[in-house]
């Protein structure tokens, strides 16, 4: 029977616990500085890398639309590339894009839960999310970020809260 | 998971990074990497990340929850019920984006080590494996859970860092009570 349970609860060692109790060991402050200085070196493809992931998403939201029934698989390759976005954003600093890109998350998991379709909410998302994305809003425009934020929140607080959400 | 992390050495451990988004990928390549781990290998799919871990040559498992839809609960599971596979002991942790409670616990429930919300950070990425080294759990192999003990003792957040958390209930002896589950911050 190579599936049956045992019950058992053993300590089992593996090879990765093993080895990284040895030494020579990389300590905290050494890691977290290569770790950063790694990141970093990979902020000049941040630009290109949004702009594939915005490009899928267009489609994906175009598609998703055109479904009246939802949760549909676009609407679910939405909701990963948004949280692809959202990551993103998040990892080199560029706040609006997480904001944005959160709250498009959030208004699918929505949706998914309503069972409810709402093209131009999620246009509208995508639209603000192509004019957060840009160098150029970081530089000047973080400023608009509160209105922004307020009337996609309207959007997304049109359908209720599912239970269970983190926040 | 008080107090400072204890070091810990990553050189010739083998990552496997099962994410459907390549710059996820790259970025968290690069910070394990940075720390010694190598090799660090993508699996773009579950189905792909299956056969990979199948090989028995994988020392540690990152998959995001919404790799092929939310097929992270469905690899993580796979890899703890199979008695066959060389690897279901092997340490795994799963990283979510916009973050559900729901997503939580059926991380934990499938047998995931740790839960991490993104964007990973190096620290955060460092306190979570040193405490997994040090701190190993018992392994479950029950009828209704496989996988490392959830009951473990919540001392608070690692290192000093804020931690965004919530505890959630669940037992491994009834599958509907108690204990203690963490969300860290990458």
């Amino acid at each position: 029977m190579p599936n049956k349970k045992t019950n058992e609860a053993r300590i089992v060692p593996t090879r990765f616990t093993q080895i990284a109790r040895q030494k020579p060991s990389i300590s905290r402050e050494d890691a977290i500085e290569a770790g950063q200085s790694a990141v970093t070196e990979l902020e000049p493809e941040y630009l290109e890398w949004v702009d594939g992931l915005l490009r899928e998403l267009w489609s994906a939201v175009d598609k998703a639309g055109q479904d009246d029934t939802f949760p549909n698989p676009y609407g679910e390759e939405a909701y990963g590339l948004s949280n692809q976005i959202r990551n993103l954003g998040a990892t080199f600093d560029y706040e609006a894009v997480t904001h944005v890109a959160d709250s498009f998350c959030e208004l699918i998991h929505r949706l998914t839960e309503a069972k409810r379709n709402d093209p131009h909410a999620m246009r509208t998302h995508l639209n603000a999310l192509r004019l957060v994305s840009t160098p150029t809003f970081k530089r000047e425009g973080e400023g608009e970020l509160a209105s922004l934020m307020n009337a996609l929140g309207q959007l997304v607080d049109h359908y209720p809260e599912p239970t269970g959400n983190i926040g | 998971m008080k107090g400072p992390a204890k070091d810990i050495n990553l050189k010739n451990i083998s990552v496997l990074v099962a994410d459907s988004g390549e710059p996820a990928f790259r970025i968290t390549q690069s910070i394990l990497k940075s720390f010694g781990a190598d090799p660090v290998v993508h699996a773009r799919n579950v189905e792909q990340a299956s056969k990979l871990i199948q090989r028995g040559t994988v020392d540690l498992l990152i998959v995001n929850y919404n790799i092929d839809g939310k097929g992270g609960v469905d690899l993580v599971r796979s890899v703890r019920e199979n008695r066959r596979n060389p690897a279901r002991h092997i340490p795994i942790l799963m990283t979510l984006g916009h973050t559900t409670i729901g997503a939580v616990t059926s991380s934990r429930d499938a047998g995931a080590n740790m839960v991490l919300t993104l964007p990973l950070s190096p620290g955060g990425l460092y306190d979570r494996l040193s405490w997994v080294a040090n701190h190993p759990r018992p392994f479950v192999d029950q009828d209704n859970y496989v996988g490392p003990c959830r009951r473990f003792k919540d001392t608070g957040a690692p290192g000093g860092m804020e931690r965004r958390a919530i505890e959630i209930e669940i037992d491994d002896n009834d599958g509907d009570e108690a204990e203690a589950a963490e969300v860290s911050a990458g």
